[in-house]
């Protein structure tokens, strides 16, 4: 488990972390989001020990992280960066070598790597010679060369085509089936909500809300999903007390119960108004949980 | 493996395959043998002269003049002639280059005062044997008897361990501007495609950099052993000694005072390097760092023509970023002792590990900054956005 134990840091007057705690369950695909210069990439640079802190500590496996649990941690920064002028496996092997791999032992995963990303054939070329896509698939041989068993990935998913994204999302799983605890950052909150087990949210260095994506969007008053033919306002359901009507798709009304109300009462409600057509419980979707923690 | 290997390994791997490297080392391989081949073939030419004395000449003339050949390193064939109209005659033909009959010198076209050449020695020597003639045996033995010239103070240093200090600090100078600036453009490289982020992840900024500076460095040994390789090659082969002379200590010591003058700059480049983001930005921050390697090298030159030293010259002997050039040439014209070599060597190392720990804390803090070039003092209170 990695956990996020009080850290702050601050440039000059600005505070990027602001006594940030949060925990990373392990074998999990965790997101990691906030707003834009909420701290995130400050954060994720701290977990890597690149960034100083000024309070706080990292822990993995219940223990400050060393130096020596970092070296098996991989990591995509946000910007993008490797030797333009070195040979692909060239530079993955010497990138594994920094992270004590064994030469012959880097020099296959290497290749284990840039085949199961599909840039086996560019492996002798240059980088700068590869498209902006390949050199991003080889970025991400980069983190997961060494076989790490935490994955910190700054935005992973900017940049990639649908087909990329699949991929991605396939290994990050593949990763967390096979025991690494994969920590991502992103903007893009529906494939995080249909990606992640659990999140953590921060808004100017501070969390603001952290759980398992289920918790967090059944969390709060009971929501419903109600659809009665002919309707298409939803008048029936503005009349009805202690209800208000979140979003209204073409006569699909998305619900949020007030107070006592019970969905029994909405339910009898909807039946009296016509011909009911579906009735479900609703949950919020994780950019809705996510802007109503951001502006809390 | 340790990482600092592991990154120098990478640095020479990389130098070493740029075709950049190559063709530089090449050419400087090939500029030092031609400095010493051209010179050595035009020495190899030892001129022949042809030199009559007639025959009513003093009987032992003709061996005296031989006996010249080897302090003016020509080749003289002696030939007898009855008379000077003979011998006038055959300077005409140009079948003889001097002709000497009783103390008088005939030649071709009379040399005039400044004429330094082979055959004006030659003519100037057989005068000099004339004199000695005309002042008879005992004034001459006299005359060559030498007079002992005493020195108050003990005597410079040879010239020969002049040179060597010389040409040492005009190396340093070449070496500091050009492998200092490796590491300024290596750190700005790394900076710039922001790769360096991915590397901290692995190791320290202190490895990183010890082993950018130590990787550089090994390449620096590598072609300057090529250089000096093909200067040994060349001398060998054309006769040239070039290392006569030289005392293997002199070496040594210049070699010393290398390392540890470009410890200290690398470090300084490497620091520099890693506050600006643009490899363009990167020639103006290197700027203020050449200027002190100037200084220290016009200052060394100045001391070559072994005149007492200035109190500016010997101020800048005991400063750091000066002192690599400095004192070495102090050293060759015999103007330092070894306790003030070895107190400013002191001082140089000791501010290598000082530029160490500074160079390092401002590397880490500033290499993961992108953007406008960061002013020291934000580096140094942390105000700013990075690591």
């Amino acid at each position: 488990m990695l956990e996020l134990s009080g850290l702050t840091r601050r440039f000059g007057s600005v505070v990027a972390l602001d006594n940030l705690s949060f925990d990373v369950p392990a074998g999990q695909v965790f997101g990691f989001l906030g707003p834009n210069g909420a701290g995130k990439t400050t954060a994720m640079r701290a977990i890597l020990g690149i960034s100083a802190l000024d309070g706080g500590e990292v822990r993995w496996e219940g223990r400050r992280a060393t130096e020596q649990d970092r070296r098996h941690f991989g990591y995509m920064p946000e910007e993008r960066g490797l030797y333009p002028t070195m040979i692909v496996s060239e530079q993955l092997e010497y990138l594994a070598e920094l992270r004590g791999m064994a030469r012959s032992a880097a020099r296959s995963s290497v290749q284990t790597w840039l085949e199961k990303l599909g840039v086996a054939e560019r492996a002798g070329d240059k980088l700068e010679a590869l498209s902006l896509g390949n050199q991003q698939r080889v970025q991400l041989a980069a983190a997961f060369v060494h076989g790490p068993e935490l994955l910190v990935l700054d935005e992973p998913f900017s940049g990639l085509d649908p087909v990329g994204i699949d991929s991605l999302s396939a290994v990050l799983h593949e990763e967390a089936n096979n025991g690494a605890t994969v920590v991502f950052s992103s903007h893009q909150l529906d494939l995080v909500e249909h990606m992640c087990e659990s999140v953590a949210i921060i808004n100017r260095g501070r969390l603001v809300a952290t759980g398992t994506v289920d918790d967090l969007t059944t969390a709060g008053p009971t929501r419903l999903q109600v659809q009665v033919a002919g309707d298409g306002d939803g008048k029936w359901a503005r009349a009805l007390r202690g209800v208000e009507v979140v979003e209204n798709d073409d006569g699909r009304l998305r619900l949020l119960l007030k107070g006592r109300t019970k969905s029994e009462t909405v339910l009898r409600a909807a039946e009296k108004a016509g011909t009911l057509r579906h009735f479900s419980i609703d949950r919020r979707r994780l950019s809705e949980v996510f802007r109503e923690a951001v502006a809390s | 493996m340790n990482p600092v290997f592991l990154v120098a390994r990478r640095e020479v791997r990389e130098r070493i395959k740029a075709r950049s490297f190559r063709i530089a080392t090449l050419i400087s391989a090939a500029v030092v043998i031609a400095a010493i081949a051209i010179p050595a073939s035009q020495r190899g030419h030892t001129p022949t002269y042809d030199v009559a004395v007639t025959t009513s000449s003093p009987a032992g003339a003709s061996d005296a003049i031989k006996a010249l050949a080897p302090t003016l390193k020509v080749h003289l064939n002696m030939h007898a002639v009855p008379t000077a109209t003979d011998g006038g005659r055959g300077l005409r033909t140009g079948e003889y280059d001097v002709v000497i009959n009783n103390g008088v010198i005939l030649t071709k076209r009379a040399p005039d005062s400044g004429d330094t050449g082979k055959k004006a020695q030659l003519i100037a020597a057989i005068s000099n044997l004339v004199r000695l003639q005309r002042l008879g045996p005992e004034a001459a033995a006299a005359l060559q008897t030498p007079v002992e010239v005493r020195g108050v103070l003990p005597p410079d240093a040879n010239s020969k361990d002049r040179f060597t200090a010389f040409v040492g600090v005009l190396l340093l100078f070449v070496f500091l501007q050009q492998y200092g600036t490796w590491v300024l453009m290596g750190v700005v490289e790394e900076k710039a495609s922001r790769v360096v982020e991915v590397l901290l992840s692995a190791i320290r900024p202190r490895q990183l950099v010890a082993g950018k500076v130590i990787g550089i460095g090994a390449v620096a040994i590598v072609q300057g052993a090529i250089v000096a390789l093909s200067a040994i090659v060349a001398s060998t082969a054309t006769g040239t000694h070039i290392f006569e002379g030289t005392s293997r200590f002199a070496i040594l010591w210049i070699l010393g005072w290398f390392a540890l003058g470009y410890s200290f700059y690398a470090l300084l480049y490497a620091s520099v390097g890693s506050l600006v983001s643009r490899q363009a930005d990167a020639q103006n921050a290197a700027f203020p760092v050449g200027l002190p390697i100037l200084v220290g090298y016009f200052t060394a030159s100045t001391l070559l023509s072994g005149s007492d030293p200035s109190l500016f010259a010997r101020v800048l002997s005991y400063l750091p970023p000066t002192a690599p050039m400095v004192m070495p040439m102090l050293i060759g014209i015999g103007r330092a002792s070894a306790l003030q070599a070895f107190v400013s060597m002191a001082l140089l190392i000791a501010a290598t590990v000082a530029m160490a720990r500074v160079a390092g804390a401002i590397y880490a803090r500033a290499v993961l900054h992108t953007g406008q070039r960061l002013r020291l003092r934000q580096v140094l209170r942390r105000d700013f956005n990075a690591a």
